[in-house]
């Protein structure tokens, strides 16, 4: 009986760190998501893009809308939303980005917070301050994963941000382009000298960064409130996940997100919710000390 | 004497007459000016919007006339003060305490405003009501409830709403009647906050009330506001299963953590907000049929209308407004307005010193109020409101209906929760 009663006590302490485990990777792969764009940006054209929060949060409204006035699915209209974020980010770089790209670090860094302050005011003041959700769509209702509860919604979230790396991972490193793009990161110099045409590299790049976050915000829609400030949250993990990953390193960036969230949940279910933050700052102080270059750099 | 003489002289005569005469020549402002400061951007943009709408209301109900029976209604402007109009300068806190601050100074100093109203966040009123304490202007405080905030010794502040004493204390007298009359058997207890001014307060005065009134606290959670992810806290609050989660936090929180709950399947037997984001209709607008049976404490409920017509004509011409009803948030706004509009009108003046004397004598009955308190006094020292009071309101069918005190209530408690899988 008492053995029985430790065996019980055994299997629902594995099953919460199951929970927490899983729960932390799926979370995780939307931080690497917004990430993975946020450091192929940074790599190629030395910039960090502060709007790429506000790009997640435009993201959101195209598949909440979609979804509300036509009653098309935030699956559905993945693509044709990732294609209008990737159009957004490569008129972005033709407009601002590619005039300041040549000018002092402090000038692209106003001119991306700029940006970012004016995407968010003008999505609150086309929106308004309302808090909006989507309700009913495909990706609704729970399921069980290895014996663990877990949302639906959150399960295509993070299976779907794991595959959008997959495919930039595999599009950098088989396609054409993709060296291109690797080659303008190693040497900008060289890559134009070798007849490479960077500024479109640039825009294509930055057109990508841009899809990247649009699909973390039609993916995360489906569970999370839409609101023009929501960027904001997520925005900062992603920075983290970038630096673990090591700046310009896609893969690097999607393995950094999935220990950001895992030590997320980790710290909120077995440490104290109120310490989640400073433990995962914490290490991104650490990890800018010891390893400056990411985790996963050599 | 040539005729530029006979101008010259008659003119020198009226100046000594109107200088003579006490109150000749002194003409009544044609406008009161009065600051409002509250978050319009920013995570808490809907709650302070609404407590915004709130003030509008109040200022109109004074400039125009209205067959209600309120201070000031029958009328148009401040009839003390020749008729004057309220004029409202709105001011945007973004949220942040040090933004607030900047934004008081300004009022007061750039624009001259006779008073402040504001703030819907208990940090922001903080930084706000010292600025006002440092000009010596008054600062009627609308909605927030750290109790601390009354503490301090201030000249110049002023609370219209209860703090969260009154707030936690209802919660408990609830929850014991419960248990009382209904045998409901409330036994354990979590506490889930977050760890702004607003949130660490409640959380304070609700660990001192647990053990005090016979409950036990099996969590207490605190969180960062504007969080990512809560599905720790959830998972905490599944796996210590409480009978009853009392949960403090605005909007965004508040949204996320009923959605992770639904997430984790878990449903307490009650699960009670305090007010902020629990309060609004975003939240139910944004939760659809998952935010329904959520409780909370307040001051508003769709029912009241029914019992006090004159919150009713209100609520008609908010909702005319705004195009929605009053919450807890922007009854206790527009109270909070109109009492420091009968005070001013008292006062006949816009002089700082003269409100201030208007507001220490303030007494308004219940009679005249739109939310169930017993009236508004404020305490000679603290400037607390002396006769504030709260009810308890669960969501049903996306609207907030009383359930305490019972015999107040417009509707049996829907008790316990359901479980998710069960609606």
């Amino acid at each position: 009986m008492r053995r029985s009663q430790g065996t019980g006590k055994e299997v629902a302490r594995l099953n919460l760190l199951a929970e927490t485990l899983l729960g932390g990777v799926l979370v995780g792969a939307i931080y690497s998501l917004v990430a993975a764009g946020l450091s192929l940006i940074r790599g190629v054209m030395g910039l960090v893009n502060f709007a790429q929060g506000e790009f997640m949060v435009l993201g959101m409204y195209l598949s909440y809308w979609a979804y509300t006035l036509w009653g098309v699915d935030p699956l559905v209209s993945l693509l044709a939303v990732a294609l209008v974020l990737f159009a957004v980010g490569f008129l972005v770089y033709q407009i601002l980005i590619e005039r300041v790209i040549v000018g002092p670090p402090i000038a692209q860094i106003l001119a991306t917070f700029g940006l970012s302050i004016f995407l968010a005011n003008l999505a609150l003041f086309v929106w308004g301050p309302e808090y909006r959700a989507i309700s009913g769509s495909m990706a609704s209702g729970t399921t069980t994963l290895l014996g663990v509860p877990l949302s639906v919604a959150k399960l295509i979230a993070g299976l779907g941000s794991a595959l959008v790396c997959a495919l930039l991972y595999a599009f950098l490193k088989y396609t054409r382009f993709g060296k291109a793009v690797q080659a303008t990161s190693m040497n900008r110099t060289s890559a134009t000298l070798m007849g490479i045409n960077t500024n479109r590299i640039n825009a294509v790049t930055f057109g990508i960064g841009a899809a990247c976050a649009g699909i973390a915000g039609a993916l995360i829609s489906n569970f999370y409130y839409v609101y023009p400030g929501v960027g904001s949250v997520f925005i900062n993990m992603a920075f983290v996940a970038m630096i673990i990953g090591g700046v310009g390193n896609v893969v690097g960036a999607f393995f950094g997100g999935l220990i950001i969230g895992v030590i997320e949940l980790l710290a909120s279910v077995y440490v104290d919710p109120v310490l989640k933050y400073p433990i995962i700052f914490g290490i991104y102080f650490l990890v800018i000390f010891c390893k400056p270059k990411g985790v996963f750099v050599r | 004497m040539t005729k530029r003489w006979k101008i010259a002289l008659s003119v020198l005569v009226c100046f000594a007459i109107s200088v003579s005469v006490p109150g000749a020549g002194v003409t009544a402002p044609k406008e009161v000016v009065i600051g409002v400061i509250s978050s319009l951007s920013g995570a808490n943009a809907p709650q302070g919007r609404d407590v915004v709408d709130g003030h509008e209301l109040a200022a109109e109900i004074a400039n125009g006339y209205y067959e209600i029976d309120l201070p000031l209604a029958r009328g148009t402007g401040l009839p003390n003060l020749g008729g004057a109009k309220v004029r409202l300068v709105i001011a945007d806190s973004q949220g942040s305490a040090e933004v607030g601050m900047a934004e008081a100074e300004r009022l007061i100093t750039m624009r001259n405003v006779s008073a402040i109203v504001g703030t819907n966040q208990s940090a922001v009123t903080k930084t706000v009501s010292q600025i006002c304490e440092r000009y010596g202007i008054p600062c009627v405080n609308d909605t927030s409830t750290a109790p601390p905030l009354t503490q301090r010794g201030l000249q110049w502040y002023f609370r219209a709403t209860p703090d969260d004493h009154m707030f936690v204390g209802d919660s408990f007298s609830w929850l014991k009647d419960l248990n009382k009359a209904k045998k409901a058997g409330l036994k354990t207890l979590a506490i889930i906050n977050e760890n702004t001014e607003f949130g660490a307060q409640i959380a304070e005065v609700e660990r001192t009330a647990v053990s005090t009134q016979g409950f036990n606290l099996v969590a207490d959670i605190t969180y960062s506001p504007g969080t990512a992810d809560l599905k720790g806290e959830a998972m905490r609050l599944k796996n210590a299963n409480p009978d009853v989660v009392m949960a403090t936090g605005y909007t965004s929180d508040a949204i996320l953590l009923i959605k992770t709950l639904k997430e984790v399947d878990f449903a307490p037997k009650i699960f009670l907000g305090h007010r902020g984001g629990y309060a609004l209709h975003e939240f139910v607008k944004a939760l659809g049929n998952d935010s329904n049976y959520i409780c909370t404490t307040g001051v508003w409920a769709a029912d009241i209308p029914e019992t006090n017509k004159t919150a009713g004509a209100i609520n008609e011409l908010f909702r005319t407004r705004t195009g929605r009803s009053l919450t807890s948030e922007s009854s206790r706004s527009f109270t909070a307005m109109l009492a420091l509009l009968e005070a001013v009108n008292r006062a006949g003046s816009t002089s700082p010193d003269a409100i201030r004397k208007a507001l220490l004598a303030t007494d308004i009955s219940a009679s005249q109020l739109i939310i169930p308190w017993s009236g508004i006094r404020y305490d000679p020292k603290t400037h607390q409101n002396l006769l504030g009071g709260g009810i308890v309101t669960q969501i049903v069918g996306g609207e907030f209906r009383t359930v305490w005190p019972f015999q107040a209530a417009s509707r049996d408690l829907v008790f316990p929760l359901p479980s998710w899988s069960s609606r």
